[in-house]
């Protein structure tokens, strides 16, 4: 029998082992710190875990801790159901390996024990977005994800870190203000912050109002998820970021704001997503296309993934968009196999930079029998983001490509598939300038990463590949949330 | 004679000389500091004790001076008073723990306290008062002791500059609030609030009420630093000792959004003299000019003064829309402002005590030496940047939803609403580009030196600081406290009928 508490335990687990790490961080060192924050990670990830099955056998769950404030009627629940089980997975997990990754990359860095304290509280208010109920409280946690990724870009990060966060902070945050408006909007007509009742609210408000609360939404959740004209932030803070964090940014953060635009924009306001899906469609393939094509241009390797990134993030809203259900569930599947590839990628990228200590990949090459898991790694992600069968990306890109094409969206999903072309292309340039030719004469003696790099770079490749092979896993939960978003389309 | 609170604190600013006296004698010149801050200890306990008496919404009615009910002086403590009274008594209490350290390097300090608690009780006296002619004694008690405390250093030509100005401005203030009164005592026969509001809601309206109503605004509108009334503000508020200026900002700017407050929802009520758009107007302005001012600061106190301007639009935006849940935000965030900016002005006070500077390019980067203060620091702009879980943010959200509500009911306020919500979004750059300034750089010069605040500076700052995080996560009871606070206000009858049979 499952104890109804372990929602709120995964969430706090991460918030009180923040101020252990503060506090004891300086007495126990670095790696030590480091354990125990993968620890507190890890327990989390278990916690969560364990909603597996009851979740597949009995449905959602909710749990409800009481009232939080009562003037308005909000209470403090969580929500745990096809939809949020795979994408709290997802960040739980990427989070305790990125915390594992931390401890040899940061070997270099000043004031380790403020790093973990901020990881900790970063990961923590990505569990709650995605679990949280209630509006405000998921705004709560959306803001609460901003906070500590800002310090630990402004603080920790490369080139001209202060700027840098500072474009990214005010970029997210007035998405947020956006979001937070479409929220208090929302509320003024339905009177209830719960997700779940606010549906119902809302059938009945005015249409002209509705939409613009969908719209403002929408645009918080696109700033997040980088979709094309609000996406300049991206480049910056994934690539300038310290190589974890841009983990956890590329890899979970963003996928944030897609957990969000299925979760809200879809399953709240299908009457109004219907009447502009085609003008957003357009913006993913633009979204998808540019990101590809700035891609192609770039020369340091962190910026590359990073524009890769927003070029995927069209994929996932392309997917979303199209409102069938197998185009649904391609979107979501890709927030999975993007975020655990995506992952890989900024990993290897870290290993690369803390090896060689070089970002350009001209100055790069021939790596591949100097560090041979990296590069199996490295090719493993490439491919999987590429859409390459037997890679996990590729179960998710032709279901949102036959999710268009079912939607009648010819043009569109052909457009979309020469945007994978690009992406093929960019991948293969950087593999071969980074991994093979002949290496410069500085990079003679480079070997393996360390052992703690390893380790979460084996795991995720060990997922690109399960997922492409086994796609029947996580589709399983998956599918059923992409039906029941389909649902409220087919006929509208 | 005059409630617990207000009596302890007249009779430990009376006993204080000869408190010093003794200090002197026992060679124990630290005494008078233990004085003060017992005094505050006392008359909190007593608050305590009153919000024990009035929690389930009754009325307390204290008579001051005798007489029959319309002309006698009295004392009407409801939710509203209580909450802000509570609220001036704990800042009060902090800011004299803080005192400690922070005023050891000057001399007078006998003056200082007894200012101090005077003006403290000042304040208490005005949110309990129940008419005009008691309010406007404690008013200019409140009002003379904070000229003197701006100008306590008075060997510096600033702080006696800036201590001219705002007596004079807050002078004219007063004046124009006893033209009102006397307009109203010439139109009904009585001063007292109840009175007041249930003559003046069934007469007509005519010039001479309208004219009140003006003054009323106006004067208490200096007080509390709405624009165009604001230019005394960023100069008293940096000249001032750190301790007064987080009194000053945190508290003494309240008691004019509560005498606004006050008169606006009890006398000239909402539904007969419809204020609520001029005053939205005034708001916004208000919020408006002092975000884009504090952008341009480089003086870390004299930004922090912009920013209460800021804020203070905040608070009279709630009041101006005179809803339920309006009002609920409001005096929420009167109370979230207060321990927000005292925390602000506390730690700028540590960063001056360290290194004597107010210089934001010579503070860069002083976090660093700082790490207690800078990370106390960090959490109230964070704070004030309404970011949640901290508590700006709360109140922030419910002021914002009662102009969304409102905005279903008429579209302009849609936009006043979306106003507010870019001013809060423009205000997060500045309290950003403060945290960078001084955690992120790397330290200067005159930085370097700095050494952490002693133990007492610590101390109120950290129960500040934890109030400001423990608000937001858990917002439950402090909003339930500003919630019947609000109703108090709302729904003026009660208060009417508690003195009016």
């Amino acid at each position: 029998m499952l104890n109804n508490n372990l929602m709120l335990y995964a969430i706090l687990i991460p918030i009180i082992a923040s101020p252990i790490a503060f506090f004891l961080g300086k007495k126990i060192g670095r790696v030590w710190n480091g354990i125990l924050s993968t620890f507190a990670l890890g327990l989390s990830t278990v916690l969560l875990l364990s909603y597996w099955n009851p979740v597949l056998s009995s449905g959602p769950i909710t749990e409800s801790y009481g009232i939080w404030i009562g003037l308005f009627k909000i209470d403090i629940s969580f929500l745990m159901d096809h939809l949020s089980l795979p994408i709290v997975l997802l960040i739980s997990g990427i989070s305790t390996l990125a915390a594992l990754y931390s401890i040899t990359y940061m070997t270099h860095e000043h004031d380790q024990e403020i790093y973990f304290t901020c990881l900790l509280l970063f990961v923590a208010g990505m569990i709650g977005v995605v679990l949280a109920s209630n509006l405000i409280l998921f705004y709560l946690f959306w803001e609460m994800m901003l906070i500590p990724s800002y310090f630990l870009i402004a603080y920790w990060g490369s080139g001209r870190p202060r700027i840098i966060g500072f474009k990214y902070f005010m970029f997210t945050h007035a998405g947020a203000a956006c979001l937070f408006f479409g929220i208090l909007w929302a509320y003024a007509l339905g009177g209830t912050f719960n997700m779940m009742q606010l549906s119902t609210a809302l059938q009945t408000a005015p249409l002209s109002s509705l939409r613009w609360i969908m719209i403002l939404m929408f645009i918080g959740f696109a700033v997040k998820l980088a979709i094309f004209p609000v996406h300049t932030w991206l480049p910056d803070a994934h690539a300038e970021a310290p190589t974890p964090i841009s983990v956890l940014l590329s890899g979970v953060m963003i996928k944030c704001g897609a957990y969000a635009m299925a979760r809200i924009t879809l399953a709240m306001f299908p009457s109004t997503v219907i009447t502009v899906s085609h003008a957003l469609l357009i913006l993913a393939v633009i979204t998808m296309l540019w990101g590809g094509i700035m891609a192609f241009a770039q020369t340091d390797i962190k910026r590359l993934l990073a524009y890769s990134s927003i070029s995927q993030a069209g994929y996932i809203v392309f997917g979303l968009m199209s409102l069938y259900t197998l185009g649904i569930a391609g979107g979501l599947f890709h927030i999975l196999n993007h975020g655990i590839a995506k992952a890989l990628l900024f990993m290897v990228a870290g290993a690369i930079i803390y090896t060689t200590g070089i970002r350009d990949i001209n100055k790069l090459g021939g790596l591949a029998s100097k560090m041979p898991i990296t590069t199996v790694a490295a090719l493993c992600g490439a491919l999987s983001i590429a859409g390459t069968p037997p890679f996990g990306g590729f179960a998710s890109e032709w279901m949102i490509f036959a999710g268009a094409f079912q939607a009648e969206y010819m043009l569109l999903g052909a457009l979309a598939i020469i945007a994978t072309i690009i992406t093929v292309g960019y991948y293969l340039r950087m593999i071969k300038k980074v991994f093979f030719g002949t290496s410069p004469r500085s990079l003679s003696k480079v070997r393996e990463a360390p052992i703690y790099m390893l380790i979460p770079l084996s795991i995720l490749t060990f997922f690109t590949i399960i997922y492409g092979i086994f796609p029947l896993i996580p589709m399983e939960v998956l599918y059923p949330a992409a039906e029941s978003i389909g649902k409220l389309f087919i006929g509208g | 004679m005059f409630t617990g609170p207000i009596d302890t604190l007249l009779i430990f600013s009376l006993l204080a000389p000869i408190i010093y006296w003794i200090g002197v004698k026992v060679n124990f010149r630290k005494l008078i500091d233990y004085w003060a801050t017992l005094g505050f200890i006392i008359a909190s306990y007593f608050m305590y004790i009153l919000y024990e008496a009035i929690k389930s919404g009754k009325i307390m009615i204290v008579t001051v001076a005798n007489g029959l009910l319309p002309i006698s002086s009295i004392f009407e403590i409801d939710a509203l008073g209580i909450f802000m009274g509570g609220l001036f008594v704990f800042i009060g209490l902090l800011t004299s723990i803080y005192s400690m350290r922070y005023m050891e390097r000057d001399s007078g300090l006998t003056e200082y306290y007894i200012l101090l608690m005077l003006m403290v009780a000042g304040m208490v006296g005005v949110v309990f008062a129940g008419d005009f002619f008691t309010f406007f004694i404690f008013w200019e008690i409140m009002c003379i002791t904070s000229y003197v405390l701006v100008a306590f250093r008075k060997a510096q030509w600033e702080p006696v500059e800036a201590g001219f100005k705002y007596l004079i401005m807050s002078a004219s203030g007063s004046v124009m609030v006893l033209f009102a009164m006397s307009m109203l005592y010439g139109m009904t026969g009585t001063l007292n609030f109840a009175y007041l509001g249930s003559i003046i809601s069934t007469m007509p309206i005519n010039y001479w009420s309208i004219l009140a109503l003006a003054f009323m605004i106006i004067g208490f509108g200096i007080k509390a630093s709405v624009v165009p009334m604001h230019s005394w503000l960023p100069d008293a508020h940096p000249a001032a000792p750190s301790s007064i200026s987080a009194m000053l900002s945190g508290v003494v700017i309240k008691a004019g959004a509560y005498a606004l407050i006050r008169t606006l929802m009890i006398i000239f009520i909402p539904g007969a003299y419809n204020w609520q758009f001029i005053l939205a107007i005034l708001a916004v302005l208000t919020m408006t000019v002092g975000n884009i001012m504090a952008l341009l600061q480089t003086d870390l106190k004299r930004l922090l003064a912009f920013s209460s301007i800021a804020q203070m639009g905040y608070v009279i935006f709630g009041l101006s829309l005179a809803t339920y849940y309006g009002l609920t935000g409001s005096i929420f965030h009167v109370m979230n402002h207060a321990i927000m900016k005292s925390l602000l002005f506390l730690c700028a006070g540590a960063f001056l005590y360290a290194v004597e500077s107010r210089d934001l390019n010579q503070l860069a980067g002083i976090g660093r030496k700082m790490k207690a203060t800078g990370i106390m620091f960090i959490v109230g702009s964070l704070a004030l940047a309404g970011i949640p879980p901290l508590n700006g943010f709360q109140s922030e959200w419910m002021i914002l939803l009662a102009g969304i509500e409102k905005g279903a009911l008429q579209s302009v306020w849609y936009l006043l609403s979306a106003i507010m919500l870019l001013n809060i979004l423009f205000s997060v750059a500045y309290y950003l580009r403060l945290i960078q300034i001084l955690m992120l750089k790397k330290p200067t010069r005159i930085s370097n030196r700095a050494k952490e605040a002693p133990l007492t500076m610590l101390i109120p700052m950290g129960v500040l600081a934890v109030l400001c995080i423990v608000i937001g996560v858990y917002p439950g009871p402090f909003v339930n406290f500003s919630s019947s606070a609000a109703e108090a206000v709302v729904d003026a009858s009660q208060y009417i009928s508690a003195i009016v049979k």
